[in-house]
């Protein structure tokens, strides 16, 4: 373990731990906290990879849900096909509701 | 001018107007004072042809492909469909041609998606009490100096330093609609409401009955799995660890 590690290894002791940086980088997406929690948190993510990789990955999440949900405003082709035996059921029962 | 457009069978309006599936006949319409399922039009001149059964082959696959991205279920999906194209022939009226079709039927679809979760968080909620409990502590060091910590084989893996390639794949939307599948049904449905539906979070503790602090635990649950789904289903578990 070199110094840069040690130095790392003592700091994590004295940080909130990952779990509560966790459940806070998710609850930021909804609110902006505190300074001193904000100043908490970035001192956490300056020594943890985890969590910063835990950071990104819920903007990636949360990108990803709503290019998703977006979808149908785009040309690209719909991702699931009606089975013919459905569409057939739902054109008989427009039917007999439009009689 | 077509003055007797109201009722009748599937494609009169079409008839009347004397024109093709998907054109436009000139008909004057005036929009009701409660346009529900109304695209929040005035007065017009023109409408487009509507028929439930064009819309159904039009529109069949992308309606239940958003259906089916949100409530995860074959029936549920075809049931929010057909309540979609009937609600939508029973408003035709109100239909005032301000925005195209496929996007006023979009806007009925997700009134009835909503309906549905509301339902099926209702009818659940003995089903998954735990809402994620039990990912809870997964990957964390459960005790002694580290407690809390990210065990280092078990924390997140590196995904790559391109987000927006990343995005670009169809086939993380797939995974996606997996890992959304695979979580308990509260927590997929606040998900859905929240970051795919845009619903303001009051509005979702109204529509669930619950309250805001539930509503953002249970969201961070539901990323938490949904992350964790996504890294062994799309990033193969240990790369980049």
């Amino acid at each position: 373990m070199d110094i840069k590690q040690r130095i790392i290894v003592w700091l994590a002791q004295y940080v909130a731990p990952c779990q509560v940086i966790a459940h806070r980088l998710s609850t930021e997406l909804e609110s902006k906290p505190g300074w001193r929690e904000r100043l908490s948190t970035r001192m956490h993510l300056s020594i943890c990879v985890w969590c910063r990789r835990y950071k990104h990955q819920l903007a990636l999440i949360k990108s990803a849900a709503q290019l998703a949900a977006s979808d149908q405003a785009s040309d690209s082709p719909p991702l699931h096909r009606l089975p013919d035996e459905s569409k057939d059921r739902i054109r008989r029962a427009l039917r007999d509701a439009e009689q | 001018m077509v003055a007797a457009r109201r009722g009748g069978s599937w494609g009169r309006a079409c008839l009347l107007a004397g024109c093709a599936a998907g054109e436009t006949a000139h008909i004057a319409v005036v929009t009701p004072d409660s346009p529900e399922e109304s695209d929040h039009g005035g007065q017009r001149d023109a409408e487009p042809c509507l028929d439930p059964g064009r819309w159904l082959e039009q529109y069949g696959d992308l309606l239940y492909s958003v259906a089916y991205l949100r409530l995860h279920d074959r029936a549920a999906a075809e049931d929010a469909l057909q309540e979609t194209l009937l609600a939508a022939w029973r408003s035709r009226h109100r239909f005032a041609g301000l925005s195209s079709e496929k996007t006023w039927l979009v806007g009925i679809l997700k009134r009835k998606i909503v309906d549905q979760l509301r339902r099926k968080f209702r009818e659940c909620p003995l089903e998954d009490p735990p809402d994620g409990e039990d990912i809870e502590d997964a990957g964390y060091y459960p005790s002694g100096r580290w407690k809390g910590h990210w065990i280092p084989d078990e924390g997140p893996a590196e995904w790559g330093d391109n987000p927006d390639a990343i995005l670009e794949r169809r086939e993380l939307r797939e995974t996606l609609e997996q890992c959304l599948a695979s979580l308990p049904a509260r927590l997929s449905t606040v998900f859905v409401l929240y970051e795919m539906e845009d619903m303001p979070a009051e509005d979702i503790c109204r529509e669930l009955g619950i309250t805001p602090t539930n509503l953002w635990v249970m969201l961070h649950r539901a990323r938490k799995k949904l992350r964790l789904c996504l890294e062994q289903r799309w990033f193969g578990g240990d790369a980049g660890r």
